[in-house]
């Protein structure tokens, strides 16, 4: 197994490219981000941390601190929040979902989810027709995240087209988030067609609000 | 009541005893004198002219010191028949020493055996709250006759660990120094003494990265810590007296290791393992793509989704989804795998409870997964100790309230979420059953928080024997939630025992923890998460064996 295949297994897709995307020189960044994931640092120091890491102006440093945004709380997570607005972050990973790299698109799709700003939506919805299948799951998945229905109609085409049965399940995840009854009607009408016991089950979960 | 002896009455009271041929040489205090007066008060506090009554008294120091030295210790699941007959003749009461015991069942350490001592004092008529009479007029008293059970079960536990743990220990000039209470073996200590104590760590399973290296360093103090919390003594992370007797008490004999499990043969018993895996709440919707990541994984493990509604009765009975037990608000895997040690088949019945829109039937389902299933994996947000949570934190009806205060030594809940929660108390109350033996696993931040009311609870019966606890320490990552759910599933139908389970889920905490602290840098903390789980309740387990290493 190489080992960025072993990473991947270890911390997800997303906390790879961050790794891979920070290169020689970075060392102050990296520094400062390091305390931002400290666990034994005060809740100050790593607040402080983090406005360093928003004044760098570094956009290696947007896929960290989206990672540390879902691993944190409180003062602190509102400060890498407001980190990630000055790094301009949903502009980044929407470059990156663009990107040539597949696996790059799939942890910028991951990462926007864990974001969820608005603006990102419809090139989300756009990527669920990516030729990578891993991509296209993971649009779905974020797009579950924001749970509008506006959605729905890009959704239930994936729940009802696409091959890959992964990518169905997020989909079938994703209406199932959505409370509203055209939402309710795709998983409906998916339950009576969909041969996949796995996404059945998503299917069935959807048609119960996510339970 | 406590009567004090005024200055000179205990002259007067020998000189009284001379008269009378008594002695009172062997005696720690006097016989009671009310008020510097040659007349004892009777335990009614009137005075009654009486002639004083030889009497050997047991002081609390002394009570507490002869009992808990050198790791004594009263296990009530393992008391001797002739002491249980001494207990139960002397009307003493299960329901009173199990509550000094706590959830262990076993009365250790200062602090218990001083509430052990206040229990005895209440047989004892010598009006004197800081000591018991144990014999007057050459007959032994009720409280004397507790006092020669117990210090005979003490007396035996100690025996016992003679030839196994303190043998470790034996000859060691400065671990006869901490026994004496002259010595304390803490951060920065070094020598032969600490490579003791570190490898009898070591041998009961505790995780340190360096090995027996003869250095207190913070992995040591982590694993005393640890195993501290387990024995249920202070949890300071230094060897004092205490400590290094619950040790000579628990550590296998030199050259042996204790292997401890969980109670699979409970688990396995009807040829069914109930596992349910609850999902709770995260506001950044993180829940949504763990919930995908475990049902993929269950997949990949061999699972296969349950459709309730083609099941026969005779396939519901077996997979335990009884009209009674069936849950409609969860999705049910199942997969048979044959269980190692016996070779037979067991069903897998996996519950999957995910949060939803409902969070008042996700916590539904999860009061039904304590009520009825062996193994309860929950993951998800810790709510500052408050208990598992399957909806929005500023909303109370998916919390299955452990605990209303929360947290006791992290930071406090906030005030929305303690306005959630208001007078609640404890969900646990609202319990009506319980399996025979359970493994709860919660996997959150901080799950210590709940231990010392998990095993709480209106329905009686819940201790360290039949409830065997997985916590956290520290404060995990949401990115390995799933990756410990399926860890946790599948380590049970491998009957993985206690240390390579924490050895395989601190080390998933570590690699996340090193690789998010900015891959390699020289800040990272390598072994920052190796100690972010631990145990509660696998000590006193049938299914531990000591082994040679």
């Amino acid at each position: 197994m190489s080992d960025v295949k072993k990473i991947v297994g270890q911390i997800g897709l997303a906390g790879t490219v961050a790794f891979t995307s920070m290169g020689a020189g970075a060392t102050e960044l990296s520094n400062q981000i390091s305390v931002v994931f400290d666990r034994s640092a005060t809740e100050r120091m790593r607040i402080a941390a983090a406005m360093k890491v928003s004044q760098s102006g570094s956009r290696d440093a947007v896929v960290p601190m989206v990672q540390a945004l879902q691993n944190t709380k409180g003062s602190l997570k509102a400060a890498i929040r407001r980190a990630l607005d000055e790094l301009k972050a949903t502009s980044v990973l929407l470059a990156d979902l663009a990107s040539k790299d597949p696996e790059v698109r799939q942890a910028s799709a991951e990462l926007l989810g864990v974001l969820q700003d608005p603006e990102s939506l419809g090139a989300l919805v756009q990527s669920l027709k990516d030729p990578v299948p891993g991509v296209r799951e993971e649009c779905a998945t974020a797009i579950a995240k924001f749970g509008g229905a506006q959605q729905v109609q890009a959704l239930n085409h994936v729940l009802r087209t696409d091959e890959q049965s992964d990518v169905r399940m997020a989909a079938a995840q994703a209406l199932g988030q959505i409370d509203a009854p055209a939402a309710k009607e795709a998983l409906r009408e998916a339950l009576s067609t969909e041969k996949d016991d796995f996404v059945v089950v998503f299917i069935k979960m959807g048609l119960k609000n996510g339970q | 009541m406590r009567l004090h002896v005024a200055k000179g009455a205990r002259k007067i009271c020998d000189h009284l005893a001379q008269a009378l041929h008594l002695s009172l040489s062997h005696v720690d205090r006097p016989c009671a004198i009310g008020g510097g007066a040659l007349h004892p008060r009777n335990t009614n506090g009137g005075t009654a002219l009486a002639v004083p009554t030889a009497m050997t008294t047991v002081t609390r120091n002394k009570f507490v010191d002869t009992l808990s030295k050198d790791g004594g210790a009263i296990d009530l699941s393992k008391l001797s028949k002739e002491s249980k007959k001494a207990l139960k003749d002397n009307g003493v009461s299960d329901a009173k020493l199990k509550a000094i015991a706590g959830q262990d069942n076993v009365i250790r350490g200062t602090k218990e055996m001083k509430l052990l001592f206040n229990y005895i004092d209440e047989f004892d008529k010598n009006g004197d709250g800081d000591s018991i009479a144990t014999e007057k007029g050459g007959k032994t008293t009720a409280a004397g006759a507790l006092y020669g059970a117990l210090t005979t079960t003490t007396d035996a536990s100690r025996a016992q660990s003679k030839s196994r743990g303190a043998k470790r220990f034996e000859g060691d000039k400065d671990l006869a120094a901490v026994a004496d209470g002259k010595k304390t073996l803490g951060l920065g200590s070094k020598g032969e003494s600490v490579k003791k104590v570190q490898q009898s760590l070591i041998d009961m399973g505790y995780d340190i990265p360096g090995g027996a290296s003869g250095t207190y360093d913070k992995d040591t103090k982590a694993a005393v810590t640890h195993f501290q919390r387990e024995m249920g003594i202070g949890k300071d992370g230094s060897i004092g007296k205490e400590t290094l007797g619950a040790l000579k008490h628990a550590a296998p004999a030199p050259g042996n290791k204790l292997v401890r499990s969980p109670e699979y043969d409970k688990m396995f018993a009807d040829g069914r393992l109930d596992t349910t895996i609850a999902v709770g709440y995260d506001e950044g919707k993180a829940h949504i793509g763990e919930t995908k990541k475990i049902v993929k994984g269950l997949k990949a493990d061999g699972y296969t989704p349950v459709d309730y509604s083609k099941l026969s009765d005779k396939q519901r009975t077996k997979l335990g989804l009884t009209k009674d037990r069936y849950d409609p608000n969860a999705q049910y895997f199942h997969k048979t795998f044959k269980d190692p040690k016996t070779g037979k088949n067991v069903d897998n019945v996996v519950r999957l409870v995910t949060p939803g829109t409902d969070g008042k039937k996700a916590r539904a389902s999860f009061k039904k997964a304590m009520e009825q299933d062996e193994m309860v994996i929950y993951s998800g947000h810790a709510r500052y100790g408050t208990g598992p949570d399957f909806d929005d934190i500023k909303k109370g009806d998916g919390n299955f309230v452990v605990d209303e205060k929360g947290n006791r030594s992290h930071s406090a809940p906030p005030s929305y979420l303690k306005k959630a929660i208001k007078g609640r108390g404890t969900d646990l109350d609202q319990l009506q059953k319980r399996p025979k033996y359970q493994m709860l696993v919660m996997s959150a931040c901080s799950t210590d928080e709940y231990l010392h009311n998990l095993r709480g609870g209106k329905f009686p019966g819940r201790d360290h024997g039949n409830t065997d606890i997985v916590g956290t320490t520290q404060a995990t990552w949401v990115g390995t939630g799933a990756q410990h759910v399926l860890a946790f599933t599948k380590g049970a139908t491998q009957r993985q025992n206690q240390a390579d389970m924490m050895s395989q889920h601190n080390k998933l905490e570590t690699k996340y923890s090193a690789r998010l602290s900015a891959g390699g840098h020289k800040d990272v903390k390598p072994n920052d998460g190796y100690d972010a789980f631990s145990t509660s309740g696998f000590y006193g387990n049938a299914a531990n064996k000591e082994v040679p290493k």
